[in-house]
């Protein structure tokens, strides 16, 4: 690893050299190259992490754009994961990128997943992301909830066993995934950001900051702390129902 | 009984409050919810989406409640990418 690259960040005593070779050292696998995940895996490479993979399944639209920093006009139409792991690779050569075309399902979740250190919500759905709850769970994997609409986005890092899963806040959840969900065009590179800082501490072995939640248009930032719900089917009584 | 509410996203902006008591004729967070929905009808629409938690522990609408408790009335998860 070429130290220097990173000496600016190595400087911030919360990750120093020592959490910039920790760091060098780990797989994330983003599911989801939008919005959301696009810009994590564009910070996570640029940070230094070890190992990237990013599965989508989609081909570029032009309505992809307003949102996302990584990809062009004449990209519309090319696989989104593909385009990803072109210009990854190209902004740090010392990262394993790899873009992998498929749609996840309950079939082959747990393959994609099994050599993750840290899971990333780059979905647009919650379909998916009760997926990812559940195999994160099941799997004893660290994930990273991150969604938006309009102008608010959320974020929780959730570690297994130790911290509230998707299930234990959200019982009553409107699934919309059918609808267009209208987004500020920079709301998901800020939450990506916040994403990607609640992944690094999880890592680092840090301590998380609950349930996050932005405004960017209010400018108004809450956190929340959410405790485990012992009673929840899915962390609490280990019930894999989506598996 | 008397609730204590606390209110985060947009439902600080609808009632204008971080917290506040309610009156409640009822046992569980499904009251506490409908009689902050009567009071502040911007939050009918999306009443059964509510994230709800009573003493810091997300639950749900079902759950029984006590005087003195306090339940945290938050905005849906969102879900676009």
């Amino acid at each position: 690893m070429n130290l220097n690259r990173y000496r600016r960040q190595i400087l911030v005593k919360e990750l120093g050299e020592k959490g910039q070779y920790t760091l060098s050292e780990k797989h994330v696998v983003v599911i989801g190259g939008g919005g959301l995940g696009s810009n994590s895996a564009d910070i996570l490479v640029r940070t230094g992490i070890g190992s990237i993979d990013i599965i989508d399944n989609d081909l570029l639209d032009l309505t992809n754009l307003h949102r996302t920093s990584l990809f062009n006009e004449e990209d519309i139409g090319k696989s989104k994961c593909q385009i990803l792991e072109e210009k990854l690779q190209q902004v740090n050569s010392e990262v394993v990128v790899r873009g992998i075309k498929k749609r996840i399902t309950k079939e082959n979740i747990e393959s994609a997943v099994k050599h993750a250190d840290i899971i990333l919500d780059g979905t647009d759905n919650m379909e998916t992301r009760f997926l990812i709850n559940e195999v994160a769970v099941k799997s004893n994997i660290p994930w990273i909830y991150a969604g938006v609409h309009t102008t608010v986005g959320m974020v929780m890092g959730i570690i297994p066993r130790q911290t509230p899963c998707l299930k234990c806040i959200s019982h009553s959840i409107a699934n919309n995934k059918t609808d267009e969900i209208p987004v500020m065009g920079n709301l998901p590179v800020t939450i990506a950001s916040i994403q990607c800082t609640e992944a690094a501490k999880i890592l680092l072995g840090k301590q998380l900051s609950g349930l996050i939640m932005y405004d960017i248009w209010k400018q108004r930032f809450e956190q929340i702390n959410v405790k485990k719900n012992p009673e929840c089917t899915c962390c609490g009584k280990e019930r894999f129902e989506l598996l | 009984m008397k609730i204590k509410i606390r209110l985060f996203g947009r439902y600080r902006g609808i009632t204008r409050k971080k917290e506040l008591e309610l009156v409640i004729n009822g046992d569980t967070i499904w009251h506490v919810v409908n009689v902050l929905a009567k009071q502040h009808p911007a939050i009918e629409k999306d009443k059964k989406f509510i994230m709800v938690s009573k003493n810091n522990i997300y639950t749900t609408f079902d759950e029984k409640i006590e005087e003195g408790d306090t339940v945290t009335i938050s905005p849906p998860v969102v879900s676009g990418g």
